[in-house]
């Protein structure tokens, strides 16, 4: 019964998280680009219900801002007019699921150096980083199963050769792997090129362990009792692939996709926080936290910290999920890098 | 004697890896559009004639085998090579920073260890009741929670307590101070470990736990305590070992981003910049560096279980 | 037999029931059901019954040995407590030390990273001996192993006759009241069995304690136990039987007449290479050696030899499984050996092959009626709704309940896995059934019930089956005749009233005569 809850739990978490990133055009109130150079480094909005007379609103509302002093960047609020918040209004032709008239402004987690609201940098760099870590999961998965299948069926030294390949890419740390491949590339690309270089980067990384799992279902299959007793019925080499190897390794390819994205995310987070990822404008988690090389970011600006939020709940919500259905092996570990 | 023959083997296979290692990462380096000096080409201040003159001083107008077998040969003297960016041997350049990545992942890897292992003992010990269920709970927590996410956090509330003290502050003694210093990267690194140790170490103990001879022992009368330290335990060992094996493997290599987030100076920056500036030989080196330290810690894990698990010994 | 004096009561077991399965109310399976007993001191008491009938369950439930899933109610009175009621504590007293067990497989009871006389010491210590290691060393002595090479030996170090010892001394180095030995012998060859059942004969002597010997093999129990139990599905208490023989089992054998061979075998060689590492150590076998051997149509043929005498060679050639070298094997008219590949994938049908374990030859996962119509699948027969008649059909006449065809195969006990895989060998009508080995390991009322089967398919539907075995007394009650192989080379065919002829009187230095009648063991030599 407990662990119905757990799924529900992470499914629920998971499936909103996503949903999150995918509407982000619909949710997040702002672009990714605009600026708004007079409020930089604005604390989170607050969301009042209840105004400076005392007086209980139903709907929530929020006051403008109002820069305090000019060489610093404090701001109070205005308690004049209170601006309402509005849920699903029309702005610049398109829908969006809430926002706040001119000239107040929502911003939930407040603003970064620029101005730009950073609520709606993490719902559209998440996007990103999302995009980039499926397509990285798309190709690790891609090469491994080919490798893996390769290495099993034919068995003998295409199969030693493949696995010693992949236990000398299992053997190395990720990280460095992935930095010397991104030293290879060329510093400063343009924005599709370097996103898809950083794809295949990552990709390409994290093919080993697919490979070896789906290897071993390749090679039980060849030698287990019910397979050879099916090819002594005469069951042709596809019928046997088809009905006993494909659902073992279509499992296998799920959980480990689970496994993977999460891993991506923060493989593509760490390298744009080193500023050998995703470059600005582009947002992404990786180079929003870049910020924070500087200490007066840090202890002034914490809600610049958002993005940490966002990759801790996404990467939780995987993991939680792929453990549940991954019962066996709850304590083990083995499926993660 | 067989036990030799086996050593012998791994050690060959170790330095065919190393080898290996060491010409893959030569060749990606050597691949790398855009050198240190093609960067110093851009810098109108620098003739032409300097960089030639810069380019053949170092080498770097020779054949791509001729230039590989030069370096190896002088890695094997033990010569790595000059940093273009700082001027100076690189061996001497990381040998300054390898003692704090030492210290730094000593610290961590023990204090890792130190947690993990009563942890994950007593978790398989009481496994699927409370105590289980909240470590596991938090090891998934972690375990979710990536390395970078980690590190800003406490760099976060560290700052926010005004205590950022990395590096080495000039106080009273010197290992006060460098404990101090060492304290936030060595908890966000043996943080970050902890959820595959304790795992790893709770599967192995459960599996030991509910493995027939446990069982069967558990039917002649012995105590529990027992039981868990001096029966399952050993049998736990083989996949603890390889699990060590690990951990030591990433004594050096493990540290980087924490090293780089909290301003540690250890190797991991110095990698960084030479990464940024096309520093071919850092790089090469550091590389080199790690990978050793990957084989070195392999076989030792190797005579640990050799030592620890007769059938190991039996097979040889 | 020893006669005891009527002696004080040991253990008293009342109405014991024991069931796996969820629910707090024994919803789930019953293994035991109401089982009452009793052991007196000093007494070898033998439990015997069908694999599966509870004899590990009850033992287990003795001493509050079972796994978490399982309930265990009654009552079971030991020195005026029961057991089942007392408290895990009070129970560790007990264990090893009054009553003390001995595990089905003794090389799953060690632990392979401790050395074997620390093994023993453990439980010494555990019940506060003294002298541990002096004891547990004259102990080692006592049952046959040499305490200088022993005490530090590790499990995988021994054999599995010595492994059993070493079980056998844990459970005596505190000189339990009754010791509770769960087929103490199955995984042993014949020699080793009487050995061991010496052993504890004569430990019973010198200890005083009680055993409580568990065993399906009933030469076993009736060598030594003072007393059987036999545990039926009602779980009644048999009062004290003489053993009944191994009921006859002969029907009226077919006379071998001219009839038309189905398979012959003409100078079929093979050669095994082992190759070792750069070339070195290779090693060449013979494996077949010029056979020439026929199958006659409609009859049940035995092949008996000593491991690696070429039985499983010849029966994966015949099946079109394994290449031979040369020779030639005509099926109805055809070589086997010459055929190309889709003419030997049309052939296969025919020739069906039950390996050793059959049980793998299920997917767990797939339901019985899948399992059975798989074969007609691949060779991409009959529509749905003939399929389903003919695996009810099938099902039917293995001996298997219709009904169940749609569980899962994994919830069918061993004899009826047995059944199953045979079912789908059935299904393309085959002309050649070939088991090997497939009925090694089950208990006697299963075996039986198979042969049954076996006799059935050859009388009324004129199946031609080959049965491999080592056991010559399997092979003897069913078979028409019997070939014998040694070495590579088919050295005799005999008829089914020649081998009873043939080979009953053999002694080999005595120990035909020790041995349990159920196996008898091929001479080496003549």
């Amino acid at each position: 019964m407990l662990r119905q809850r757990k799924v529900g739990i992470a499914l629920a978490i998971f499936v909103s998280a996503n949903a999150c990133l995918l509407l982000a055009g619909f949710i997040a109130p702002y672009t990714a680009a605009e600026q708004h150079r007079d409020f930089a480094y604005a604390p989170p909005t607050r969301v009042h219900f209840v105004d400076a007379n005392g007086r209980f609103h139903l709907y929530p509302f929020v006051y403008s801002l109002v820069a305090v002093d000019d060489d610093g960047f404090s701001y109070r609020e205005d308690p004049r007019t209170g601006y309402p918040i509005h849920f699903f209004v029309r702005r610049s032709a398109e829908r969006h699921a809430f926002a706040v008239a001119e000239p107040a402004n929502i911003f939930l987690f407040g603003t970064d150096g620029f101005g730009r609201d950073i609520f709606s940098r993490v719902l559209y760099g998440g996007r990103i980083s999302m995009a980039a870590a499926l397509l990285a999961t798309l190709l690790s998965l891609l090469i491994g199963t080919l490798f893996g299948a390769t290495a099993g069926h034919f068995g003998g030294i295409v199969d030693t050769g493949i696995m010693r390949v992949a236990e000398l890419a299992l053997a190395l740390p990720w990280i460095y792997l992935l930095l010397a491949l991104r030293a290879v590339l060329p510093l400063h690309l343009g924005t599709t090129q370097t996103f898809l270089l950083i794809s295949a980067a990552i990709g390409v990384i994290g093919w080993a362990r697919p490979a070896r799992l789906i290897r071993g279902v390749v090679l039980s299959a060849k030698e287990r009792g019910f397979v050879m007793s099916a090819r002594g019925f005469g069951a042709s080499e596809w019928y046997l692939l088809r009905r006993h190897v494909l659902p073992q390794a279509l499992g296998i390819i799920v959980t480990q996709a689970m496994i993977l994205v999460p891993q991506f995310i923060t493989a593509e987070a760490t390298l744009s926080f080193l500023g050998l990822g995703m470059n600005e404008p582009v947002p992404s988690w990786g180079n929003m936290l870049s910020a924070f090389q500087h200490l007066q970011v840090m202890s002034s600006y914490w809600w610049m910290a958002a993005p940490i939020i966002a990759l801790v709940l996404m990467s939780t919500s995987y993991f939680a999920l792929a453990d549940v259905f991954d019962v066996e092996r709850i304590g083990a570990g083995k499926s993660y890098a | 004697m067989k036990a030799a023959r086996y050593f012998e083997r791994r050690l060959v296979h170790s330095v065919a890896l190393l080898v290996t290692i060491s010409a893959l990462a030569f060749a990606v380096s050597q691949l790398a559009p855009g050198s240190f000096l093609d960067e110093m080409k851009l810098n109108p201040q620098i003739s032409a004639q300097t960089v030639a003159g810069l380019r053949a001083q170092y080498g770097l107008d020779q054949p791509l085998p001729v230039r590989y077998f030069r370096w190896l040969r002088s890695v094997a003297e033990g010569d790595f090579g000059y940093s273009l960016a700082y001027n100076m041997p690189v061996r001497n350049l990381i040998w300054e920073r390898l003692g704090n990545t030492l210290l730094l992942g000593a610290t961590a890897m023990v204090l890792g260890w130190v947690v993990a292992l009563p942890c994950g003992i007593w978790s398989a010990y009481k496994a699927h009741r409370w105590p289980d269920r909240i470590l596991v709970a938090s090891s998934t927590l972690l375990l979710g929670t990536p390395e970078l996410a980690l590190a800003l956090l406490f760099i976060l509330v560290a700052a926010h307590f005004g205590n950022v003290g990395t590096g080495f502050e000039k106080s009273r003694s010197v290992v006060a101070s460098v404990l101090r210093g060492v304290r936030i990267p060595a908890v966000v690194l043996a943080l970050a470990a902890f959820p595959m140790l304790f795992r790893h170490i709770r599967y192995a103990m459960v599996e030991a736990w509910h493995s027939p001879f446990l069982q069967a022992a558990r039917g002649h009368g012995i105590g529990n305590m027992r039981l868990l330290l001096r029966h399952a335990l050993p049998a736990a060992a083989n996949p603890l070992i390889s699990l060590f094996g690990l951990s030591l493997a990433g004594l050096v290599s493990a540290s980087f981003l924490v090293e780089v987030i909290t301003g540690w100076p250890g190797i991991g920056p110095l990698f960084l910049e030479a990464i940024y500036s096309r520093d071919f030989h850092v790089v090469m080196a550091v590389v080199m560096l790690f990978s050793l330290f990957l084989i070195i810690a392999n076989l030792i894990a190797d005579l640990l279980l050799y030592a620890a698990d007769p059938r190991v010994r039996a097979e040889c | 037999m020893p006669v005891l004096s009527p002696s004080r009561s040991l253990l008293e077991v009342h109405d014991l029931r024991v069931s796996y399965g969820k629910g707090a109310h024994s919803e789930g399976e019953a293994a035991v059901s109401g089982l009452s007993f009793e052991v007196r001191a000093g007494e070898i008491v033998g439990m015997g019954g069908r694999s599966g009938c509870g004899k590990t369950s009850t033992a287990l439930a003795i001493l509050k040995l079972l796994p978490a899933e399982a309930r265990a109610s009654g009552s079971v009175r030991f020195e005026g407590n029961d057991l089942l009621q007392l408290k895990e504590r009070e129970l560790r007293r007990i264990r090893g030390k009054q009553i003390s067990i001995i595990y089905q497989e003794p090389t799953l009871a060690l632990n392979p990273v401790m050395r074997v006389g620390d093994q023993v010491a453990e439980v010494a210590r555990a019940h506060g001996l003294s002298n541990v290691k002096e004891e547990v060393s004259a102990l080692l002595h006592r049952v046959g192993l040499e305490p200088k090479r022993y005490y530090v030996a590790y499990p995988h170090e021994l054999s599995g006759g010595e492994r059993q010892r070493v079980v056998l001394a844990q459970a005596l180095i505190c000189k339990p009241q009754l010791v509770i030995a769960d087929e103490p012998t199955a995984s042993l060859d014949a020699s080793l069995k009487s050995e061991i059942l010496a052993l504890i004969e004569g430990l019973r002597v010198e200890f005083g304690s009680a055993f409580l010997l568990i065993s399906h093999d009933r030469s076993v129990t009736s060598k030594i136990a003072d007393r059987v139990i036999e545990l039926s599905d009602e779980q009644k208490r048999v009062p004290a039987t003489a053993l009944s023989s191994v009921p006859d089992k002969s029907s009226p054998r077919r006379t071998l007449r001219k009839v038309e061979p189905l398979v012959t075998v003409r100078n079929l060689c093979k050669r095994y290479r082992t190759r070792g590492l750069f070339a070195f150590g290779r090693s060449e076998k013979q494996a077949l050696d010029a056979v020439n051997f026929d199958l006659l149509r409609g009859t049940l043929t035995g092949l008996v030899g000593a491991s690696g005498s070429g039985k499983s060679t010849l029966a994966r050639c015949l099946a079109l499984l394994e290449e031979a070298d040369s020779g030639e094997v005509v099926f109805e008219g055809k070589n086997l050996l010459t055929l190309t590949r889709d003419e030997a994938r049309n052939m296969r049908p025919m020739l069906q092959y039950i390996a050793q374990d059959p049980e793998a030859a299920l997917n767990p996962r797939l339901s019985a009626a899948e399992a059975v119509e798989e074969p007609l699948l691949i060779q991409g027969i009959a529509d749905r709704k003939q399929r389903r008649k003919t695996i009810a059909e099938l099902l039917e006449r293995v001996g298997l309940d219709p009904v169940a065809a749609d569980r899962s195969c994994h919830e069918f006990s061993g004899g009826q896995k047995h059944r199953l895989v045979i079912a789908r060998a059935l299904t393309l009508r085959p002309k050649l059934l070939i088991f090997d080995e497939s009925l090694s390991g089950l208990d006697p009322e299963t075996q039986a019930g198979i042969l049954v089967l076996l006799r059935e398919l050859k009388d009324q539907l004129g199946i031609t089956q080959l049965l491999i075995s080592h056991d010559l007394d399997l092979v003897r009650s069913v078979a028409d005749s019997v070939a014998v192989m040694r070495d590579g080379r088919l050295v005799e065919q005999l008829s089914a009233q020649e081998i009873l002829n043939h080979f009953e009187p053999r002694r080999t230095d005595g120990r035909l005569e020790a041995a349990p009648k159920r196996e008898l063991v091929m001479a080496e030599s003549e």
